[in-house]
C-alpha cells in the first residue's frame, strides 16, 4: 500500500479541523480530495507533509511509520507538495528556486566549495523542469516578478522537482486562466500514466477532478464523509448537496433581478495612467469608467496588468502619470488610507485579513480607524449577507478557510463604508458552491447601492455579475464594452482571454 | 535549446578584485606604517564582517554577538603568543577555538528564528564579554592582554622570518585575510550558499525541497564564527594587545554597520562597508571626537535612500540597465 493513514486528529483552539480521517491509497492512483472550504482539506496535506504533527493517528508510506518524521525526512522519501498560497523565494530567480530542490535531491547542496555553474548536470535537469511546465524563458526573472498564474506554475516546478513518488498538489489550478489549465493537465494526466508518480490533488475544478482522478476522497468539517470512484461520487445525493451544488447558469434568474442599474454618474475615472513598478512599466495609458451602482469586470490573462490597476485606484502602487478621479475629486497621489477613507474597499486576493485577530475584531477594525457618523453598515447586516460568519465571530482569522476568509474580506471592505468594491481574483480557490454562494452575496450587496470592480479569471463569474468589462492586454485596454456584447465575440474572447 | 544567461560583468570584476589583491601586496613597498596599519584593519574588518554577513545578508539570520567569536580568536592567540607558542599555532588555535564556541552556542542559537536569534545572540555574546571581563587570572580582566610579540615563522633548520616589523607582519595578516575572503566567496557562490539565500527568502519552503535546515544553520553558524575567529585571532598580534572591548556588544556592532552601508544582499557588500567605516572614522576623528555621530547620519542616509546599500545599489541599476537592453535587442 503506497498510503494508508489511520484515525487522524488535529485540533486547533478547541476547534476539530481534522477528525479521525483514515484511508487507504494503492500504487498508481490519481486521488482527488474535494469538499468545502473548511471541510480541512489543507491541514490534512499539511499532516501528511509534516508541516503540522496531529494529536492522535498514523500515517504509514509504503508500510513505513512516517507520523514522526521532519518534513525535509518525508521530501526525501518522496513525498513532495505543493502550496494552495504560493510559497516560493521571492528574491532569487526562476532558475535559482528550481535549482534548490533539484540539488537537494542530488546531494550536490552538501557542496560548500565547488562554483555553482559547475554542475551541468543541475542545470540540464532544472532547464527540463522549466520547460515541462512552460516558465523556460522566465528562467532569469526575479520568482517575485512573474505573473500570479506563473508563480503557481513555479510552485508545482518547485514540487516536481524533487522527484516525487507521491505528489501532493494542492489547488494547483487555483489563479491559472484556462489556457495555462490547459498546459498542466496534459502533464499531470502524462505524469501519472508513466507510473513514476502518484498524484493527490486537492481541487474545486470539478472538470478537472472527474477527468482525471480514478478515486475521489470527500471531506467535510474535517471527517471523511465519503470516497469513491467519480462516478459513485458524482450520483451520490450528500456530496451534491453540501459541495457541488447546482450549476452556475442557475443563478441568471437573480442576473435579471438586478438588471437595468440605475446608471448613476460617473463614481470612479480612471484617465491615461502609467503605472511602474521600480523600472518596469505595468501599466500603458490605461483609461477606464465606473459608473455609480455598476459592476464592471477587468478581464484579461495573467499579468496583463488586472491587478496593479486595481492597485493603482486604491493608492497601493500609485500611477506616474495620468488621473484618477472618485466623485470628481482627483485621488491620484493620495496615500491608500486617505483613499480607502473616502470609500474605495480593496478586497486582495489571498484576502489578507489579520490573522491574530477574530473575525468580530477583523469586522471592528475599520470602524475604529475611519471615524465617521452615518454608516450604511453595521456586523449584523454584514452577517446577513454571509451568514456563515455569525457563528464565526471569535475564531481567530488564521483558522479561517479559504472562503471564510474571502467573506471576512469583502465584510471588512464594507465596514469601511466602501462605495465600491474592488474585487482581485475573487472566486479564485473555492469550491463550487461557495462561488455561487459568494455571487449571490455579491448581488445582494449591490442591491444595497455598492458599486463593483472585480479582476476575475473567472469569466463565467463575470458574466453573472457584471454589466460592462474592459479586457486588458499587455498593460494597455484592448476591449471595451458591455459584457452581453462580448458573447457573440467569440474572436475577441479567444485573442485575449484564450478561452 | 536555452542560452546560457549573459553574466555580464563577471571578466570585470575578476580583474577588479585582482586589481585590489596587487594593490593590497604593494602597499609595504610604497606607503609608510600609517597607511600599513588602516588597510590591515580595513582587511580585518572585512573579513569579520564577511563572517558576519554568511549569515545575515545570505541567510537571514541577525547576529548580534558576533564579537564573542573574534574575542575568543584574539584572545586564545593572545595567550599562546604570551606562552612562546609559534604564531601560525597560535593563530591556528585561536582559529579553532572560536570554531568550537560557535559549534557549542550554534546549537542552541540556531533552534530559534528572528528577533529571538537574534537576542539569543545578543545574550550569549555579553555572557562571553562578563567572562573576559571578570575572569582576570587568564584573560587580564580590564587591563586585557598586553606585551604580545609576533614572533616568526620557521622551518627549523630551513628559513626563519621574524615578523616583528609591521610591514613582514602585514603580508602575513593579508595573506591570510585575503584566504579567509576567498573561502567564504566560494561557500557564497557554491550550491550551499544558494540553500542558504533560499533560507533567506522562504525559511519554510526550503524544508519542502528535502532540506534539514537546522543541519545547514549549523554548518552556517560555525562557519561564521570559524572566520569571525581568524579575524580575532589576525588582530592580536597587529595590536599587540587585546582588550576587553573586543568582546563587547559595540564590536558586534560594526559587522551590522559595514554590511548595511555596504549592502548585505551582495558578497562584496561588506567590504565597501568595511572600507566607508573605517575611511570615515579615520577622516572624521580628525575634525570631533564624535564620529560616531557622524557615522549615524551616513548609516541612516545610506538605509533610507540606497536600499540594498551601496553595493546592492549599484548593482540594481545595473540589472534595471541590462534589462531594459535586453528587451530592446533581445
Amino acid at each position: 500500500m503506497m498510503l494508508r493513514v489511520e484515525g487522524l486528529t488535529k485540533t486547533f483552539d478547541k476547534f476539530v479541523a481534522v477528525n479521525d480521517v483514515g484511508f487507504v491509497i494503492p500504487e498508481g492512483r490519481l486521488t482527488a480530495i474535494i469538499g468545502p472550504n473548511g471541510a480541512g482539506k489543507t491541514t490534512l496535506v499539511n499532516l501528511l507533509t509534516g508541516r503540522l504533527t496531529p494529536d492522535k493517528g498514523r500515517i504509514y508510506f509504503y508500510e513505513e511509520d512516517i507520523t514522526d518524521l521532519s518534513a525535509s525526512k518525508r521530501v526525501q522519501r518522496g513525498i513532495g507538495r505543493s502550496f494552495q498560497l504560493v510559497n516560493i523565494f521571492p528574491r532569487l530567480t526562476v532558475r535559482e528556486n528550481v535549482t534548490i530542490p533539484v540539488l537537494s535531491r542530488t546531494g550536490g547542496s552538501r557542496d560548500l566549495i565547488r562554483h555553482l555553474s559547475g554542475f551541468k548536470d543541475v542545470r540540464n535537469h532544472v532547464d527540463h523542469i522549466l520547460y515541462e511546465v512552460g516558465l523556460e524563458t522566465s528562467a532569469e526573472l526575479l520568482a517575485g516578478q512573474l505573473s500570479h498564474g506563473d508563480q503557481h506554475l513555479l510552485e508545482i516546478a518547485l514540487a516536481l522537482a524533487t522527484e516525487p513518488t507521491l505528489l501532493i498538489l494542492d489547488e494547483p489550478t487555483a489563479g491559472m486562466n484556462p489556457k495555462e489549465r490547459q498546459r498542466l493537465l496534459p502533464q499531470l494526466e502524462k505524469l501519472v500514466k508513466s507510473g513514476s508518480v502518484n498524484l493527490m490533488l486537492i481541487e474545486h475544478d470539478m472538470d478537472v477532478v472527474f477527468a482525471l482522478a480514478d478515486r475521489i476522497i470527500v471531506l467535510e468539517q474535517g471527517s471523511l464523509l465519503v470516497e469513491g470512484t467519480p462516478v459513485e461520487i458524482q450520483n451520490n445525493p450528500k456530496v451534491q448537496e453540501i459541495y457541488l451544488g447546482g450549476d452556475l447558469e442557475d443563478s441568471r434568474s437573480h442576473r435579471q433581478a438586478q438588471q437595468n442599474p440605475s446608471a448613476g454618474e460617473k463614481l470612479v475615472e480612471v484617465e491615461n495612467i502609467d503605472t511602474f513598478y521600480g523600472m518596469s512599466q505595468a501599466l500603458h495609458s490605461v483609461s477606464m469608467e465606473v459608473n455609480r451602482g455598476e459592476a464592471v469586470a477587468l478581464l484579461g490573462r495573467n499579468g496583463v496588468g488586472k491587478t496593479t490597476t486595481l492597485r493603482s485606484i486604491t493608492g497601493l502602487t500609485p500611477p506616474k502619470r495620468g488621473t484618477i478621479r472618485l466623485r470628481g475629486e482627483i485621488i491620484s497621489g493620495l496615500p491608500p488610507h486617505e483613499i480607502a477613507a473616502l470609500g474605495v474597499g480593496f478586497v486582495p486576493e489571498g484576502s489578507r485579513i489579520f490573522p491574530n485577530l477574530s473575525t468580530m475584531q477583523n469586522l471592528q477594525m475599520p470602524t475604529q480607524v475611519i471615524r465617521k457618523k452615518d454608516r450604511r453598515w453595521t456586523i449584523e447586516k454584514v452577517e446577513k449577507v454571509f451568514p456563515p460568519l455569525q457563528e464565526l465571530r471569535e475564531r481567530k482569522g488564521r483558522f479561517l478557510s479559504g472562503g471564510e476568509r474571502k467573506m471576512l474580506a469583502i465584510g471588512r471592505a464594507l465596514m469601511a463604508d466602501a462605495e465600491i468594491l474592488l474585487l482581485d481574483e475573487p472566486s479564485e480557490g473555492l469550491s463550487p458552491l461557495m462561488v455561487r454562494f459568494l455571487l449571490d452575496a455579491l448581488i445582494r450587496i449591490r442591491e444595497e447601492g455598492i458599486t463593483i470592480l472585480l479582476a476575475d479569471q473567472n469569466l463565467k463569474f463575470a458574466y453573472q455579475l457584471a454589466d460592462r468589462a474592459y479586457i486588458l492586454d499587455k498593460g494597455a485596454v484592448a476591449y471595451y464594452g458591455k459584457l452581453e456584447d462580448l458573447r457573440g465575440k467569440e474572436e475577441i474572447v479567444k485573442k485575449y482571454l484564450a478561452v | 535549446m536555452i542560452p546560457a544567461p549573459r553574466n555580464h560583468g563577471n571578466s570585470a570584476q575578476g580583474l577588479g578584485a585582482g586589481l585590489v589583491v596587487t594593490g593590497i601586496f604593494i602597499v609595504p613597498l610604497v606607503l609608510g606604517p600609517f597607511w600599513q596599519y588602516l588597510i590591515a584593519n580595513i582587511l580585518l574588518l572585512s573579513l569579520f564582517s564577511l563572517s558576519f554577513n554568511l549569515l545575515f545578508g545570505m541567510t537571514g539570520y541577525l547576529s548580534f554577538g558576533h564579537a564573542a567569536f573574534y574575542a575568543t580568536g584574539a584572545y586564545v592567540t593572545g595567550m599562546l603568543l604570551l606562552a612562546d607558542f609559534s604564531l601560525i599555532v597560535s593563530v591556528a588555535l585561536g582559529t579553532a577555538a572560536a570554531g568550537v564556541l560557535a559549534v557549542i552556542l550554534g546549537f542552541f542559537c540556531v533552534r530559534h528564528t528572528k528577533v529571538y536569534f537574534s537576542l539569543l545572540t545578543l545574550a550569549l555574546g555579553m555572557m562571553i564579554h562578563a567572562i573576559v571581563w571578570k575572569w582576570t587570572s587568564v584573560t587580564g580582566g580590564d587591563d586585557g592582554l598586553v606585551g604580545i610579540m609576533r614572533g616568526s615563522i620557521k622551518i627549523p633548520g630551513v628559513f626563519e622570518i621574524s615578523l616583528n616589523s609591521l610591514s613582514h607582519y602585514y603580508y602575513f595578516l593579508a595573506a591570510l585575510c585575503l584566504l579567509g575572503i576567498y573561502i567564504l566567496y566560494r561557500i557564497v557562490k557554491s550550491p550551499f550558499g544558494l540553500v542558504l539565500n533560499g533560507l533567506r527568502e522562504n525559511y519554510g519552503r526550503v524544508e519542502f525541497a528535502g532540506i534539514p535546515i537546522r543541519q545547514y544553520l549549523q554548518v552556517t553558524f560555525f562557519i561564521a564564527g570559524l572566520f569571525a575567529g581568524l579575524a580575532g585571532s589576525l588582530m592580536a598580534p597587529l595590536e599587540k594587545t587585546v582588550a576587553p572591548s573586543v568582546a563587547h556588544w559595540t564590536k558586534s556592532a560594526e559587522p551590522v554597520m559595514a554590511s548595511l552601508i555596504g549592502g548585505p544582499f551582495t558578497f562584496a557588500g561588506p567590504i565597501v562597508g568595511a572600507l566607508a567605516f573605517i575611511g570615515l572614522k579615520e577622516l572624521v576623528v580628525r575634525f570631533t571626537d564624535y564620529w560616531l555621530m557622524v557615522f549615524g547620519i551616513v548609516l541612516m542616509v545610506v538605509v533610507l535612500g540606497f536600499r540594498g546599500g551601496i553595493v546592492g545599489f549599484i548593482n540594481d541599476h545595473l540589472r534595471e540597465r541590462r534589462r531594459l537592453a535586453l528587451r530592446e535587442h533581445p
